[in-house]
């Protein structure tokens, strides 16, 4: 049991959970870790407030028709699902795919050990979202009926043992997968289709939540009844225990409901046990003989030969080889490519989710003659609207903010190559602006598909694309020069615990507002704000391009690697 | 050539790692730089690639002063670092037209300097693989390559030998000869005693930052009136300061 302990503490710490720090000083270390804390609290507290207003609206609908308990098995089933389908996710990368593995298997430990301790650390992150996502409507629902100290004790039992039920099944069908099936062995491959189908799953997520939130009250009483509830009715059936939960909550006297409670504890120690025996068969099979890259040992082709013949420029062969690890990398690309082309998406889904009704012509007409003209302030608002969408997009694919921390310890060949390290700082940039323009070129389609904007007002919105690239990535490429994190042993801490990211993004949100708030505080007309937000970042830019330009160099030759 | 001249370079203005070194590598010589673990070797060789920047001195490649000409001194120099896990996630042919176009190598010569040299190595039907599916000796086989991709007149080489296969590490030294030889400039780490001993006209050793021997084989074996080998030498004056500073 220490052993499990000991090997689930050091499994834990391995995987960074919360390390936002860059590698500077003390004094560095300490401010990130605030920051890091302040950005947690700020998540939880956001994602807090979501459930529990949402929480608080479904209890509203259904208590009237005495429906309230469909709440509780609603959110149930909803997170036992997310524990299933989080719970792949992690078992993939803390059972497979994390850089422990190779260092843990030779250790003399049982392999008991091993499975426990990495069940352990899976069960404590799959905890630590499950309560900030039911906590809240579980609080709400105990405080709108006026439970007592019962219905607590059993939401807490319940919130310990019920996710071990999917996570247990997660766990089985990860090993048979992985032990069975030679395409899963290809790590990078792997990682990048479940990330995909990951983002996926949340895309459909949100153009759920859209769609419910234009149905009447009567439209989601009969979905409860119908869709909503199959579902939850099939998630219950699948994972034995969520009805026994639900009905426990939902009536937490008497001894069937301590029973019950009883019951999905016992059914959650009867899966874990399985688990645990089943993993003695199928994890090392699986887990032993993963490789991240397939080989194919063959000759180059005269094609390939052809394109080593023609001679490139150093800054574009630069910036390739930055954009090929980019996308290769499945960390990487999830987090910052496809962040890229999905936020447009993200921003424009009340547009696309709305495309059945009439109120999407009805809104262009009224944009049209209402906000599209050049008189008034509505196009430039509507414009600087879309300027600060586009520095969103770019502030948010966080390249620019972690090109130096993407090379991590690889950092000393930008220190070897004969490149002047102003030219490769251009060559990093310009991968982020290259992305971004890419971004915010898709947003702005698909603001001129949607919202038929004159022809003029595309124009602007082109012009006004190349500030809304550039701002975000020259701005958050400063706090790279300062505080990269190249100490980091998995790509996850180079981008995805990375501080400079946020604060590329909180920066970019404050150039963005510096150009908009002048804009609409003084409803400035069409003409001088157009001029504000294609010419202020330009300028602002060139600012910070003088800035890099000077201490670029200086920075990265005082980076002892 | 290769000149260092009083150069010191400390980890947090505390740890000295390099103390007033002198060295200088001369053209047409292979210079073995030895000591054992944490002597300063890593950290000078880096200091010699512009890695890392001295405190104090100065430090001439070919000639070129690595702080204030270093691109020029950068273009006359071919490092092999110790570690080759370099762009895991490009193929070996991306990773060397890379490097070609960083260097500038003329397009006409860079098929037949990649074929010959992956031929030599033993790489040419892995060089449409990704870098990431290599074995650690065929990585480091691929550093080399890159290393010499634009022909350099100085290799800097920081334990060139670790993982490779005896015939690649038996090439390697032959090459090693032939660039000496045609009179230019070999500099390259090693723990490997024997082969400093067979392959070296020149030797320096350091520990704790300083040089405690540098000058040829036999020169030492004079030094010490003995005819053992590198290995005791070598021990014998590691040992010697080791001594020294705890008397101290």
């Amino acid at each position: 049991m220490r052993n499990l302990l000991h090997l689930a503490y050091v499994i834990y710490k391995g995987n960074g959970f919360a390390n936002f720090a860059g590698d500077s000083g003390k004094r560095q270390k300490r401010l990130s870790k605030i920051g890091s804390v302040i950005l947690l609290c700020f998540l939880v507290a956001y994602m807090a407030t979501i459930m529990s207003v949402s929480a608080m609206g479904l209890f509203d609908l259904l208590s009237p028709a005495g429906l309230e308990g469909l709440l509780l098995g609603l959110y149930l089933s909803m997170g036992v699902l997310l524990a299933f389908l989080f719970g792949i996710l992690y078992v993939i990368s803390i059972f497979y795919y994390s850089s422990d593995v190779e260092k843990i298997l030779p250790l003399p430990l049982r392999a008991d050990d091993i499975i426990g301790a990495k069940l352990l650390v899976t069960a404590l992150y799959e905890y630590i979202y499950l309560v900030i996502m039911l906590a809240p409507a579980l609080i709400v629902y105990g405080i709108r009926s006026s439970a007592g100290m019962l219905y607590y004790l059993y939401a807490v039992l319940i919130l310990i043992f019920l996710p071990l039920i999917p996570l247990s099944f997660a766990s089985v069908l990860v090993m048979l997968v992985m032990r069975f099936t030679p395409f899963a062995r290809n790590k990078d491959r792997f990682n990048i289709v479940s990330g995909l189908l990951a983002m996926a799953l949340a895309l459909g997520f949100v153009f759920g939540i859209q769609s419910m939130a234009t149905f009447s009250d009567q439209d989601l009483i009969s979905l409860l009844g119908s869709g909503a509830g199959k579902i939850a009715g099939m998630t219950a059936s699948v994972f034995p225990g969520t009805s026994f939960a639900a009905s426990a909550l939902a009536e937490p006297f008497g001894w069937q409901a301590a029973g019950q409670v009883g019951l999905v504890i016992l059914i959650a120690l009867a899966a874990l046990a399985v688990t645990m025996q089943l993993s003695r068969l199928l994890y090392f099979k699986g887990v032993i003989g993963l490789n991240a890259s397939a080989s194919s040992r063959r000759r180059l082709s005269e094609k390939e030969m052809a394109a080593v013949r023609t001679g490139g420029s150093a800054f574009w062969s630069y910036v390739l080889k930055d954009i090929r690890i980019l996308v290769r990398t499945p960390i990487f690309f999830m987090n910052n490519v496809l962040m890229n082309f999905l936020w447009p998406i993200f921003i424009l889904i009340p547009l696309l989710s709305n495309e059945e009704n009439d109120s999407l012509s009805l809104a262009v007409r009224t944009l049209q003659q209402t906000v599209f003209t050049p008189e008034g302030s509505g196009a430039a608002i509507a414009l600087a609207i879309a300027f600060a969408a586009g520095c969103f997009i770019s502030g948010t694919n966080g390249i620019a903010e972690s090109a130096l921390s993407r090379e991590g310890k690889l950092m000393y060949i930008m220190k070897i190559l004969p490149m002047s390290y102003t030219r490769q700082i251009w060559a990093k940039l310009a991968v982020g602006i290259l992305m971004s323009l890419v971004g915010t070129l898709i947003l702005v389609v698909l603001f001129m598909i949607f919202l038929q904007p004159p022809f003029w007002f595309d124009l602007l919105l082109l012009a006004a694309l190349p500030g809304a690239a550039l701002l975000p990535n020259l701005a958050g490429l400063i706090f790279e020069l300062y505080w990269p994190k190249l100490n980091w042993d998995n790509e996850q801490k180079a981008v995805k615990q990375n501080m400079n990211v946020l604060y590329g993004i909180l920066l970019s949100m404050l150039l963005a507002a510096v150009v908009i708030v002048p804009i609409v505080a003084w409803q400035i007309p069409l003409v001088p704000a157009a001029a504000l937000i294609i010419l202020l970042p330009l300028l602002l830019s060139s600012v910070l391009i003088a800035l890099i330009r000077h201490i670029g160099p200086r920075q990265i030759q005082a980076m002892d690697v | 050539m290769i000149s260092l001249k009083q150069v010191s370079k400390s980890y947090n203005g505390k740890v000295k790692a390099v103390d007033k070194v002198d060295l200088n590598v001369l053209n047409g010589e292979i210079f073995g730089f030895l000591g054992p673990n944490g002597a300063g070797k890593t950290t000078t060789i880096k200091m010699i690639a512009g890695i890392l920047t001295p405190d104090e001195g100065e430090i001439l490649v070919n000639g070129h002063n690595i702080v204030t000409e270093q691109l020029t001194a950068k273009r006359s120099f071919g490092f092999v670092p110790d570690d080759p896990n370099v762009f895991p996630r490009l193929k070996a042919i991306e990773y060397l037209r890379f490097i070609s176009d960083i260097y500038q190598v003329p397009a006409d010569e860079r098929t037949g300097r990649i074929t010959g040299l992956a031929e030599r190595f033993g790489l040419t039907n892995a060089l449409a693989d990704r870098i990431q599916s290599y074995s650690h000796g065929m990585r480091q086989k691929l550093m080399i390559i890159g290393a010499l991709l634009h022909n350099p007149d100085v290799w800097i080489l920081d334990e060139p030998m670790t993982g490779l296969d005896p015939r690649s590490s038996f090439i390697l030294k032959e090459m090693m000869r032939e660039h000496a030889n045609a009179g230019k400039t070999v500099f390259f780490s090693t723990h490997v005693l024997d082969v400093a001993e067979r392959v070296c006209d020149r030797v320096a050793i350091i520990d704790r930052g300083r040089i405690l021997y540098c000058g040829t084989i036999e020169g030492m074996r004079e030094h010490f009136r003995s005819d053992s080998s590198l290995e005791s030498m070598f021990l014998e004056l590691v040992g010697e300061a080791e001594g020294e500073e705890a008397q101290a």
